[in-house]
């Protein structure tokens, strides 16, 4: 960029702001990930200002294409009643639970480690564990594994709100830190199997509400491991 | 697409418009967070777990196993909470030697694997259709607590069927059961081998004959010291449609096989339609035509009798110092009635029965391979005979060669011999006891009958032994579709005529639609409906580990915590008393729960409902939840009988107790005289075996072996007496059915004899020797001789090392192959997998397409002599088809190691429609499901599915044929990942 056309870096302020963002995005991935969608919750992301955002906010055509899609989905859900929604918790044991061979495991190791080998606890779970402890997390509900897609994905929430804080109080140091282990932990985990999963999501899913959250979740993941890109690039230069 | 990526411009913007919605979001009042799973802990704690991890430390535990009936002890590695190794337990070499196979092993992948229960389930869609969504526990039990209460109401609590399909940890779902108010609790033993265990539970009150072959084993020496006997002693045995080498369940048989031959030069007879592994190791094969076992038995004792000469070593056939009437009861009347059949000529052969040459036309053995099985029988000493699960246990006329078999051991003196045959159920140890929960049964209740209010005991309500099934001591489980289908009415006892519907049904690690019948049968009764249009069997509960066919019918899916994550007391089958602990050796997973606490938080519910409803609950917590805070609690409980077996037999295990009195206790208590005597009752009691004394013994103990534990001295008259390890009503090797008495008595009572007493031609059950024919055999039964030629082969069935239906999903066992039964003979596929990037860099996950022949299918063995009338090579696909109509499609294995017009096949194998199932799955559209070809036929008296009696025609076939041949619920498309498409 030359000189005339120099662009100031975002303060204090708007990082915060960015990365609460995030986090909020994070929540909501996390959450339907994890959890079937009740109607309360639905709704919530019909009012969602962040979701609405999310259009506005990003440059990635396919990203705001995508949470549309994704809201209109909700959309549908709400509107179809009480058998539009049982058919999507139907549809959401099918995906990741069973009882049949669900679709889409979201375990990583099971869907990373070992030569046909596919199983819990394989090695890859090991090594979040680990991340997760290096940054002082532990999973005790034991009810899922370190290594399901919703708990990295709630790993990624927890550590964009500590961002956040960072950034208001102008911790710059932690907070290039932090980042830093955001993006390698989004380059060494979650893009390697998330995109896949999501992809085989789309194929097979009956459910346009899956689908969309595939498509919009594989969207975002691409889209803020650029935002990490830039953040870090604006924090070095302001070091 | 051009490469978007984030600049500047957009960044600041970003944080612009996330400044205001994140605003926004808060002035909405929406919540930003909820509650989260991962916790920040202090760095201390953190420091903590890592340094644990850091040290690598491997925790060694010890356990039983469960991937097949052996039970064997393990050794377990765990590491950072999970399991890391199977190894076989070196401390408890009793049964592998100390080994795990590879059944054990694969054990993993069932712990590990993706496709096990994570969470409760209910059903949304219809049964069958696989639809379900995941409930809370909470949500789970109070609906099926509350659905048992209205039950209850409506019909009484008897209209609750408890099946816990496997032996082993089954003691919690009867407890509950019983509680309930139902006495109709049944497990896998209804429909695995009644008629083979028919013999044995007359004769001695026991269940399972095995060669004297565990080796070594603990004894009592002269000077009073334990020591290891490890010699063999055993000179010929003889296995009739048994396979220890593949099939078996008693690891120590297979290599008390192999060592009883090289150290003892023992011979091993293999008689067999099929040449099994143990046939290839054997001195010779007999390939007997199926459903012939009781034929080739009948015959050696005829011979046995005709030619025994006690004054001629060489024809020294019979023990005549057993059949004299201190230890054997009713052999003149036995006897008496065997000859009466010798002058008799069958229709069918022309000739007299029971002679050689009569076996000879019905077995398709040579004559003079009968007489010298006969012979060596007779003269060898010490021997074994040993008779098969799926053969003679899955014939209608299974009993006859149960009979007959154990006759045969005990006139030639084999029983309880040193190195001749022993009934393993009347020396394990005991366990159980009040924790099983049957003294609910006892409690008295009252019915009103045609008008009148009757009270009787709860068990007398009992669905087979007051129903059809009267003297089905086993329970009944074949032909529960009818039952289900028409329900109950009782014929015998006070409730006589008092009906009730089989309305709920709990099933527990079983899989009753593949295993139990002909699978169409059960389907059918499981989706079959009311006028209204609710289904018959309203209730329909699965509580499993694995996802198996019969939860695909399931209204609710319970997850069970395997055998990993639950502690319970193994279920073998030993030559003296062991036991062996199943301990927790990790945390359930997910939200699968221990039996006791489903069996507390279902009966916690159902005591609230029963208040609410009826003002009282027949549930107590006394009972259940006050009392067993936890599983070592109930294990305790449990192991308070144990070893429950006297004190008998040479060398007496307990020299220092008295000889006869019933033991309790550990056997370093009963050895070190701790122990408390009751002379009235004749009971020694030593300190209680508890869950806490077999961890600090590497998982398990055992006691003494010793044999001829039915001899008794009695030492004030200086005599030997029958009794021992016999708890017939004599005391005594019971060759005059006295067990048949009581239920001769109660359908005397009635006046009308059971329909499959009937069958028979029987208004009561005869208390000595007798014949009757099997069915589907055109070689033995005039009935059938019509089938001969259009359906000229028998189809059998046989096990292979995937013991159980549910261990296919164990995918290490699936890739290996076993006795032309199970072979890579695939269609081509495709298979998920992960793979390496070049260089290795990554894992990727890759779809392979796998050609031909890759993968092990179930298939059928044809002899190749068949094979070429037919124009059928080795993987060829054809068509087995019934005289009903019902047909399977396989492909076939043509070779020599099967009997010519025999069709052999693998138990459950094939046309598996589970689909997490993996391979076996994915080609269930042209492998061979048994229980599709099967009659709806039960053997009398048992109901025992006859699984071995059937005939077929086969044909070649098109793959586009087999596409369509098979009926509705193979074809549902249900979505398997991980392993291919189908």
């Amino acid at each position: 960029m030359n000189s005339e056309n120099k662009v100031e870096n975002p303060d204090s302020g708007d990082l915060a702001s960015i990365f609460s963002f995030r986090a909020q995005v994070y929540s909501i991935i996390r959450h339907l990930f994890l959890f079937e969608p009740s109607r309360e919750y639905l709704q919530s992301l019909l009012q969602n200002e962040v979701l609405k955002a999310i259009g506005e906010a990003y440059p990635e055509e396919y990203l705001r294409t995508s949470s549309q899609e994704f809201l209109k989905a909700v959309r549908e859900v709400l509107e179809g009643g009480d058998d539009m929604l049982l058919d999507t918790w139907a549809e959401y044991a099918r995906l990741f639970i069973g009882p049949s061979p669900p679709i889409a495991v979201p375990y990583e190791s099971f869907q990373r480690d070992a030569y046909g080998d596919r199983r819990f606890k394989g090695d890859t779970w090991m090594e979040v564990k680990e991340w997760l402890l290096d940054d002082g997390y532990v999973l005790e509900d034991k009810r899922v594994l370190e290594d399901h897609a919703g708990i990295e994905f709630e790993y990624m929430q927890l550590t964009s709100m500590k961002a956040s804080e960072l950034a208001r109080k102008e911790d710059r140091d932690t907070l290039f830190n932090v980042l830093m282990r955001q993006k390698k932990f989004l380059e060494e985990h979650l893009t390697k199997w998330i995109p896949e999963l999501c992809s085989e999501i789309e194929e097979k899913t009956k459910s346009s509400f899956y689908r969309s959250l595939a498509k919009f979740t594989k969207a975002f993941l691409k889209e803020d491991l650029n935002l990490l890109d830039e953040a870090l690039t604006c924090l070095s230069e302001g070091k | 697409m051009a490469n978007q990526q984030i600049s500047r411009r957009s960044f600041i913007k970003l944080g612009i418009v996330a400044g205001l919605a994140v605003a926004a979001a808060a002035t909405l009042g929406i919540p930003a967070y909820e509650k989260l799973y991962l916790t920040q802990v202090p760095p201390e704690k953190i420091k903590a777990i890592k340094e644990k991890i850091k040290r690598n430390e491997v925790q060694v535990k010890y356990t039983a196993c469960v991937m097949c009936a052996a039970e064997c002890a393990l050794e377990v590695w765990v590491k950072d909470g999970r399991v890391v190794r199977i190894y076989g337990n070196p401390h408890l070499t009793y049964n592998s030697g100390g080994a795990a196979c590879a059944k054990a092993v694969s054990g993993l992948q069932l712990q590990y694997s993706p496709y096990r229960i994570q969470y409760p389930l209910k059903r949304v869609g219809e049964r069958g259709e696989g639809k379900f969504i995941r409930i809370s526990w909470e949500q789970a039990v109070d609906e099926i607590a509350s659905k048992l209460v209205q039950l209850k109401k409506k019909y009484g609590p008897e209209c609750l069927l408890t099946d816990t399909g496997d032996v082993t940890d089954r003691d919690q779902y009867w407890r509950l059961n019983f509680a309930f108010g139902s006495p109709n609790a049944v497990e896998h033993g209804a429909i695995c081998d009644t008629p083979r265990r028919h013999g044995p539970k007359l004769i001695v009150n026991g269940k399972r004959w095995e060669p004297d072959i565990l080796r070594p084993v603990p004894v009592r020496m002269p000077d009073g010291s334990i020591q290891w006997y490890n010699k063999h002693d055993a000179k010929l045995i003889i296995y009739l449609g048994w396979n220890p080498f593949t099939a078996t369940r008693i690891v120590w048989e297979n290599i008390g096989t192999v060592r009883a031959r090289a150290e003892n030069g023992c011979k091993v007879y293999v008689i067999d339609p099929g040449f099994s592994n143990t046939a290839a190791l054997a001195d010779k094969w007999f390939p007997i035509r199926p459903g012939t076992d009781a034929d080739l038995f009948a015959a050696m004792l005829r011979y046995i009798l005709e030619h025994d000469n006690p004054a001629d070593p060489r024809r020294r056939y019979i023990d005549h110092d057993v059949l004299v009437d201190t230890y054997v009861e009713g052999w003149p009347e036995f006897l008496e009635a065997f000859k009466s059949w010798w002058n008799k000529v069958d229709p069918l052969t022309g000739k007299n029965y029971f002679t050689p040459e009569w076996a000879e036309a019905r077995t398709g053995l040579p004559k003079e391979d009968i007489e010298r099985l006969a012979h060596e029988f007779g003269i060898t000493k010490p021997a074994a005979l040993i008779w098969g699960m799926q053969s003679p246990g899955h014939h209608y006329n299974g009993y006859v060669a149960s009979i007959l078999g154990c006759v045969l051991n005990i006139v030639t003196g084999n029983f309880e011999r040193i190195g001749g045959v022993i009934d393993t159920e009347i020396v394990k140890s005991s366990k159980g006891g009040t924790a099983t929960g049957k003294q609910f049964n006892s409690r008295k209740v009252k019915r009103t009958v045609n008008g009148v209010e009757v009270e009787a005991e709860q068990e007398k309500l009992h669905y087979c032994l007051y129903g059809d099934w009267p003297a089905a001591w086993d329970d009944v489980v074949g032909d529960l579709p009818r039952m289900i289908q028409e329900g109950i009415t009782l014929r015998y006892g006070p409730f006589r005529g008092h009906k009730y519907p089989i309305a709920a049904y709990i099933l527990r690690t079983g899989n009753t639609l593949v295993t139990a019948g002909p699978v169409y049968k059960f389907i059918e009764a499981f989706t079959a409906k009311k006028p209204d249009g609710t289904y018959k069997l309203e209730l329909y509960v699965v509580i499993d580990t694995i996802f198996l066919e019969s939860a695909l019918y399931a209204d609710y899916v319970l997850p069970e915590a395997s055998f990993l994550e639950r502690m319970s007391l193994s279920d073998i089958y030993p030559t003296h008393p062991v036991i062996f602990l199943r301990d927790a050796v990790v945390e359930p997973m997910f939200e699968a729960k221990k039996p006791t606490d489903i069996m507390n938080m279902l009966a916690k519910k159902i005591r609230e409902y029963e208040l609410r409803e009826f003002g009282r609950s027949d549930i107590d917590p006394k009972d259940f939840w006050e009392k067993y805070k936890s599983e070592e609690d109930f294990v305790n409980e449990m192991l308070s009988v144990a070893p429950g077996r006297p004190n008998a037999g040479r060398p007496l295990p307990f020299p220092n107790l008295p000889e006869g009195y019933t033991l309790y206790g550990t056997p370093e208590s009963l050895d070190a005289g701790q122990v408390q005597i009751d002379h009235e009752k004749k009971i020694v009691r030593g300190e209680p075996v508890t869950v806490e004394y077999l961890r600090r013994h590497y998982g398990g103990t055992m006691w003494p072996m010793s044999w001829y534990r039915y001899k008794v001295w009695d030492a004030e008259k200086k005599e030997w007496k029958s009794g021992g390890i016999l708890t017939t009503k004599t005391k005594k090797l019971e060759l005059k059915f006295h067990r048949y008495e009581g239920y001769n008595k109660l359908v005397a009572e009635a006046g009308e004899a059971p329909p499959s007493w009937k069958e028979l031609g029987w208004e009561k059950l005869p208390l000595t020797f007798y014949w009757f024919e099997t069915v589907w055999n055109p070689y033995t039964n005039p009935q059938y001789v019509k089938y001969k030629a259009e359906y000229p082969f028998q189809l059998i069935s046989a096990r292979i090392h995937q013991a159980m239906s549910g261990t296919h999903m164990c995918e290490w066992l699936a890739q290996t192959p076993a006795e032309g039964l199970w072979i890579p003979l695939s269609e081509p596929f495709e298979l998920k997998m992960a793979e390496t990037t070049p260089g290795g860099k990554a894992i990727v996950s890759v779809k392979k397409a796998l050609p031909r022949n890759m993968w092990c299918i179930g298939t059928v063995q044809i002899n190749r002599v068949d094979a070429e009338k037919y124009g059928i090579k080795t993987g060829d696909l054809i068509v087995l088809e019934n005289p009903l109509g019902r047909k399977a499609p396989a492909k076939a294995y043509v070779c020599e190691t099967v009997r010519p017009g025999v069709i052999r096949m693998g138990f459950a194998t094939g046309g598996r429609f589970a689909p997490g199932l993996g391979g076996t799955y994915m080609h269930r559209l042209y492998t061979p499901n048994h229980s599709e070809l099967l009659d709806y036929k039960h053997t009398p008296v048992m109901g025992q599915t006859c699984f071995a009696d059937m005939v077929v025609k086969i044909r070649k076939a098109s793959v586009d044929e087999l596409k369509t041949l098979l009926p509705a619920y193979y074809q549902t498309e249900y979505r398997i990942e991980g392993v291919g498409t189908a």
